[in-house]
């Protein structure tokens, strides 16, 4: 095998480690020492991630299981009270989480329909360094907001991360009215050991709301699980002045190291 | 189906799915299509989860990606099928510039004509850019079994003037 034999259905397997072993081993040579190579299986690496924030796999999960309902049902009357019983369940613990979360915002599931564009920026992410990513998805772009970008309300927001070192975190959000919002972990009894050397997409997009004034992200990590309860109060101590919550980071141990970028809300919202 | 599935479609969307959305874009050169195309391979996994038998979903999933281009390519018929020639690899199969003028229909020759067991190495050879070696990799073929078939095509094609 040489570099030139290798076709995109053997470098799409490879990047998923989902070739033979003779393959997977010639292949990561090959790399290690062809750039053009390296640069390709970085490209699928960079498109992975540019895809999942363009159709989000709630999204499409959605998507497939209305497409799968509009097909003619096949199932036993047991398999479909299953069916029934599983969206039904489903729906139960969207509505009973969300609101620990953020009663003035939603999560959205946008129309996949609609939804569908041509990815003309492919933002790249430095995957070495430990930070916060606000995406914003306009028209058919996807783009990387950075700190003191502004936004509107109704823009389309995703959110990831990238950690290099340490093994916990949360995300959460404070905005102009005050309110604080936990994105991650996504309940509060939740896991906060985060996936680290890779961006990682937040399972749901979030659409701006029309708080006043400024949405600000924040980030932190720790080597050590992060107390989620203590990491909201000081948030919502701090919320209570919104002139703050633009300049100061929460008041946290020192171990915790915290990242944030501030979106300031633009004209319309 | 929501209860009974055996993928968790999420995680496999999102192991899989720009996968899937890549090759239907490179084949469908529209958006939207591809993004109906990709639609459609997870729902054909989705109803026939049994078809996940072997080591590597990724395998099956490239594969029912490119069948379900070809066949929406062959279904627009309404569009020129020179408009999707670039999806064909290895235009080198013929030999100069004239031959290669050739190439012109040999998307509607493999769709339309040949049996399937030619379609299907036509296909990884011409639109999945497979070499001779992962071909035969791939079909449990001899390299020169492969060799003789393109080259009994490649003679077909040009011979008879079957396109």
């Amino acid at each position: 095998m040489n570099k030139e034999t290798i076709s995109e259905y053997y470098l799409e397997r490879y990047a998923l480690g989902e070739l033979p072993d003779e393959e997977t081993e010639e292949i990561g040579r090959m790399a290690v020492t062809d750039p053009e190579l390296q640069e390709a299986l970085d490209e699928i690496e960079s498109s992975n991630q540019n895809i999942l924030v363009l159709y989000p796999p709630l999204t499409v999960k959605a998507g497939l299981l209305t497409r799968l309902d509009d097909r003619p049902n096949k199932l036993f009357p047991l398999k479909r009270v299953l069916f029934i019983s599983s969206a039904v369940a489903t729906f139960l613990i969207l509505i009973l989480l969300f609101p620990l979360f953020k009663q003035e915002s939603r999560i959205i599931y946008p129309n996949a329909e609609q939804d569908v564009t041509l990815v003309k920026g492919i933002p790249t992410v430095d995957l070495t360094k430990t930070q916060l990513l606000v995406y914003r998805k306009i028209l058919d772009q996807v783009e990387i907001l950075p700190d003191g970008e502004q936004a509107r309300a109704g823009d389309l927001l995703q959110l990831a991360y990238v950690t290099t070192e340490e093994s916990y975190g949360m995300i959460l959000s404070i905005d102009g009215r005050g309110t604080v919002t936990l994105h991650l972990p996504e309940n509060k009894g939740e896991s906060t050991k985060l996936e680290s050397s890779k961006q990682f997409l937040l399972p749901n997009a979030i659409e701006l709301d029309d708080a006043p004034k400024f949405e600000r992200f924040f980030f932190f990590t720790s080597g050590s699980p992060i107390d989620v309860d203590s990491v909201l109060r000081e948030a919502q101590d701090l919320a209570k002045n919104p002139e703050k919550v633009q300049q100061k980071n929460l008041n946290l141990p020192e171990s915790y190291k915290q990242y944030s970028v501030l979106i300031l809300k633009g004209e319309g919202s | 189906m929501r209860g009974e599935t055996l993928i968790d479609i999420e995680s496999f969307y999102v192991r899989y799915g720009p996968m899937v959305l890549r090759r239907c874009r490179r084949m469908l050169k529209n958006e939207q299509s591809a993004h109906d195309a990709m639609h459609e391979v997870f729902l054909k996994i989705l109803s026939n989860q049994n078809r996940l038998t072997g080591e590597y979903p990724s395998a099956l999933l490239y594969r029912i990606a490119t069948n379900v281009c070809l066949n929406r390519i062959r279904n627009e018929r309404k569009h020129s099928l020179n408009e999707y020639l670039d999806i064909l690899y290895n235009t080198s199969f013929f030999e100069n510039q004239e031959e290669n003028n050739s190439a012109r229909n040999l998307l509607t020759y493999i769709l339309e004509k040949e049996k399937k067991s030619t379609r299907q190495i036509a296909v990884l050879y011409f639109v999945n850019g497979m070499t001779i070696k992962e071909i035969a990799e791939t079909k449990n073929l001899s390299i020169s079994g492969v060799h003789k078939l393109l080259d009994k095509l490649r003679r077909k094609i040009l011979d008879k003037g079957e396109i």
